[in-house]
């Protein structure tokens, strides 16, 4: 079955280099995120993979066949590379009706009319759009018209099916629903999908591994959990989780090869890590999720109330430390009047620590208040 | 896995020209870039020469030297001598800029004035009007000018025959009002008023309404409004359409012919062709090129202006809920003006020239003065005309329209198919130097006033190796094609910038080839573009005189130079019967594929 396999991609426009040395490993029946902020190449990537970019160099291997291979120049055409691929826009032909739309494909396969026909009633009841087959794009809601596309792709079977953005054109509550949709397609397909977006919790949500990009190169390849608390740099620890980290300076002096002492807020904290590590530098970064932050009695770090975002479920807290603005989470409906005092503690087992100049991930670990 | 590892090097060279070659659209580009680069720069370069060689006759006796022998003489002549300078050149010239600043601001009054009416106010009859306003650009520019001089002639200027003014209320109009550069203007000005009305209504139509609306809740006045946002807004597709009508009225030929010839007013196209014909080839073909680069400047100037400003009329999906401004009691006297004056210029022609061409002596209107001769007369009822009998009825006639048509099909045909996939190739590619070069290559004869190029064209086909060339019915063919080819291949670029690369891609990824995809995807989807993309070229030909007259082999090959020859030679009866005729046969055409498709020369804005 279809294992994907990047090796030393680069794609460079005339200008610019859209893809660095990329080497990825798509494993079988996979959902695999490409995430990023957007210009960061991967819906290039996921275009390489498709065969609908020509890399500048590098190989790409589908299932062991190469499919391209900038030094033998091999590079089959898209339909020679068993694959489907549902864009942004979707792509309905506006001038075929939802079963044209769907049939169209299979007849380029050269499939026979009973069994195209029989395809796209399945196709069309799978994706319950079943009472629109006769219409035309047009007459459809963006919703509908996902569906469409996702049937059209799927029609053919293919072993892989590439994603670019899908949901990004829908409304908030039909991008939950769509997701679930996704989720279920995937397991019932039994192929392996590749998925670009830039929402970390559609990544989050949906992968089982996530391949963060920044400027053409990989950040992290790992599955969801880990990415979230174990962030390879800074900058995936700020790009992944809502709100944002909290990113405050430090100054540490390492005690023990699992312990450092450290400084931060005008307060004296210990750091103590999961495994040995040595300090870098000391000058450092320390980073805490915001649920990491709580707000209660007895915390150590006295705060001012900045700004109070209740969401229902949960509530976001701005608050003044000694000149930092930090950010926390509360669970449920709590509000704070403007500058009123509060106090933070920290929690949790995934504080990171990334360099101060490197800002590379060194440790992770527990922080508690006081010296050792 | 395997365990060669792949370099970081760029694939090797064959492998790139391989991948490069699999690309449909490159290979179109590729095909383009060397047919362009022989159909239209290497007439360049052989007019280039022209500038500086001695030529048979004329120039030949003058200068004493061998034909094809090097010389400055042309140029020493055009601007050394001042008389003649001045007569030949300078004269000409100053005619020629003031004929096309003129119709362009005209053309910008009308048409502005009649786009903001239909889009921006509650006019009465809006769909009427629109429809009616824009058929003037439909019908040749030289027909208005004919008009013109059947209206107003009369009997103290020019040959002096009376016209229907005249011999109705008995007004004679002063010369200046009949021939010369004041008609130019108004004929000009007016056949390309529904070209601004078009391109300003059409922004008018599509800006976005919230620009207007935001300024309206901050308590703006209507007036300021107009003057701050609305014309700021627009002012860029004002200065590109001024400078589109201003590169045409001056690259006329057949307005200016026919409103100068009579008093000696001579542009600088009409004064070319005459230099020629008078054996001063060298001196018009420096002209030609002078035109060229005058083109060429006012190009640059227009993308200038809309290369740099065009964001501001992005088109947004909400627009079309503009509130109207109320014309309360000034409705009914605007619309009523409107209508007549539409219609005044829309239909008047048609009539004039039906009764130019039935009446036996000019200048009387008397039904006893009227006969079907000059249409349908046989042997025995014709007249000394010059014509065995009836236009519709005599076999010169005939081949004329036959050749013609011919002419026009086939030159739509391939018009059409290239502008197609110049676009397609071009839009594909967007961004590399082999699509800029294309598209520029295809636009380039756009800069060059038909009577320059034809008159390039004759030089190749005049010259020694190209002998064959002459007169022959695929020269015109070549030379039309060439020359429409920019309006092709820009309606193609549009149309495909409609369609998301997507909508191909969905198709490539289930192995569609390109020849399906482009037949059963791209298309239909853009039929309506694609149709008009052919239906153009087929009008343009049919109307087309200035490119012809020098080219084909003898003046009555061709329905439009058949024309040309009724009139210069006095047989105004045949010269109308054909106008109608021409007419006619566009407004079918149009409405033919209009009825069909959907498809429409004019895409109105109306309504």
């Amino acid at each position: 079955m279809p294992q994907i396999i990047l090796e030393h991609i680069s794609k460079r426009f005339e200008k610019f280099t859209a893809v660095e040395d990329l080497n990825l490993e798509i494993s079988d029946r996979g959902f695999v995120t490409l995430l990023g902020p957007s210009g960061c190449g991967k819906t290039t990537t996921l275009r390489m993979i498709a065969g609908l970019e020509t890399p500048t160099s590098g190989r790409i291997l589908i299932d062991g066949t190469p499919v391209y291979d900038s030094d033998r120049g091999i590079n089959l055409p898209p339909n020679r590379r068993d694959i489907g691929f549902l864009f942004q826009n979707y792509a309905l032909w506006p001038h075929m009706t939802v079963e044209q739309n769907i049939s169209f494909g299979l007849e380029m396969l050269k499939w026979d009319r009973t069994r195209i026909r029989a395809r796209v009633q399945e196709m069309l009841e799978l994706l319950k759009i079943e009472q629109f087959g006769k219409r035309y794009p047009s007459e459809l809601s963006g919703g509908q018209q996902q569906r469409v596309a996702i049937a059209r792709t799927l029609a053919p079977s293919p072993r892989v099916l590439f994603m670019d953005e899908p949901l990004s054109n829908l409304d908030a509550k039909l991008r939950g629903e769509m997701r679930t949709e996704l989720k279920r397609l995937h397991s019932e397909t039994n192929s392996t999908f590749v998925y670009v977006t830039h929402d970390q919790l559609e990544a989050m949500t949906l992968s089982t591994k996530v391949c963060l990009m920044e400027t053409g190169v990989l950040q992290q390849y790992a599955p969801p959990l880990e990415i979230y608390n174990r962030p390879a740099n800074q900058f995936v620890a700020s790009f992944v989780g809502n709100p944002t980290m909290n990113f405050i300076p430090a100054w540490a002096e390492q005690k023990d090869p699992k312990t450092l002492q450290v400084r931060m807020l005008d307060t004296a904290v210990t750091f103590e890590a999961d495994a040995p590590f040595t300090l870098p530098e000391q000058e450092i970064i320390a980073g805490i999720r915001p649920e990491f932050l709580p707000i209660r009695e007895g915390g150590a770090l006295k705060a001012s109330i900045y700004s109070t975002l209740p969401a229902g479920m949960e509530t976001t807290v701005k608050a003044h430390c000694r000149g930092t603005l930090l950010t926390s989470v509360v669970f449920g409906s709590v509000d704070y009047a403007v500058d009123e005092e509060v106090f933070l503690d920290i929690t949790g087992n995934s504080i990171v620590l990334f360099g101060g100049t490197d800002h590379r991930t060194f440790a992770s670990g527990r922080m508690r208040f006081g010296e050792k | 896995m395997s365990t060669l590892q792949p370099s970081l090097q760029r694939e090797p060279l064959r492998y790139r020209v391989r991948a490069f070659l699999a690309k449909p659209a490159n290979l179109i580009l590729l095909f383009f870039l060397t047919a362009l680069i022989v159909l239209s720069l290497m007439p360049m370069v052989t007019m280039l020469t022209n500038m500086f060689t001695v030529h048979a006759g004329t120039e030949k006796k003058m200068l004493r030297l061998k034909v094809g022998s090097w010389t400055m003489s042309h140029f020493q002549m055009l601007f050394a001598d001042p008389e003649w300078s001045r007569a030949n050149f300078w004269t000409p010239l100053l005619n020629s800029l003031i004929v096309a600043a003129g119709s362009g601001l005209l053309g910008i009054l009308i048409g502005g004035t009649v786009a903001w009416f239909i889009t921006r106010s509650d006019l009465k009859c809006k769909k009427f009007i629109s429809a009616v306003f824009v058929f003037p650009y439909m019908m040749p520019a030289w027909t208005l000018a004919l008009f013109w001089i059947n209206m107003f002639q009369n009997s103290r200027v020019g040959g002096g025959v009376v016209g229907l003014v005249e011999s109705l209320f008995g007004v004679c109009m002063p010369e200046w009002f009949v021939f010369g550069l004041f008609p130019m203007i108004v004929v000009i000005g007016l056949h390309y008023s529904p070209f601004a009305y078009l391109l300003i209504g059409g922004i008018l139509k599509n800006m976005d309404a919230t620009l207007e609306e935001s300024a309206t809740i901050l308590k703006a006045r209507r007036m300021t409004i107009i003057r701050r946002i609305t014309v700021p807004i627009v002012m860029p597709a004002i200065l590109s359409t001024f400078l589109l009508i201003f590169s045409s009225g001056f690259a006329s030929y057949t307005v200016p012919v026919f409103l100068g010839s009579a008093t000696r007013t001579f542009t600088l196209s009409t004064k070319m062709r005459a230099l020629i014909q008078a054996g001063y080839e060298g001196q018009g073909y420096i002209m030609a090129f002078l035109s060229i680069l005058l083109g060429t400047l006012i190009l640059g100037i227009n993308q200038h202006f809309t290369g740099k400003r065009k964001s501001f009329t992005t088109v947004t999906g909400k627009s079309g809920q503009v509130s109207l401004v109320k014309l309360k009691k000034a409705n009914g006297f605007i619309s009523a003006l409107l209508i007549v004056l539409t219609l005044f210029f829309a239909i008047m022609p048609l009539v004039s020239f039906a009764l130019e061409s039935v009446i036996i002596q000019p200048g009387n209107y008397s039904l006893s003065n009227m006969t079907l001769n000059f249409w349908i007369g046989t042997e025995d009822s014709a007249f000394e005309t010059g014509m065995p009998a009836g236009i519709l009825v005599n076999g010169t006639m005939w081949w004329g329209l036959i050749r013609q048509v011919g002419l026009a099909v086939a030159v739509a045909l391939v018009v059409g198919t290239c502008g197609m996939l110049i676009g397609y190739a071009c839009v594909r590619r967007r961004g590399t130097w082999l699509s800029r070069a294309v598209e520029n290559l295809a636009f380039f004869p756009y800069l060059m006033p038909a009577m320059a190029f034809g008159t390039i064209y004759l030089a190749v086909a005049t010259s020694a190796s190209f002998k064959w060339l002459y007169g022959s019915f695929f020269l015109l063919g070549l030379v039309a094609a060439v020359k429409f080819l920019p309006f092709a291949s820009r309606s193609g670029v549009n149309s495909m910038m409609q369609i998301a690369p997507e909508i191909e891609e969905a198709a490539t990824i289930f192995g569609v080839p390109w020849v399906t995809r482009m037949r059963r995807i791209l298309f239909p989807i853009q039929k309506s573009a694609i149709i008009s993309g052919y239906l153009l070229p087929v009008i343009n030909v049919m109307r087309e005189v200035a490119l012809f007259t020098l080219l084909v082999p003898y003046p009555r090959y061709l329905l439009t130079t058949m024309l040309f020859s009724f009139n210069e030679t006095g047989y105004a009866q045949y010269g109308s019967a054909v106008t109608l005729l021409i007419i006619v046969i566009i407004i079918s055409i149009n409405s033919l594929v209009n009825k069909l498709t959907g498809a429409s020369f004019d895409k109105g804005i109306g309504g």
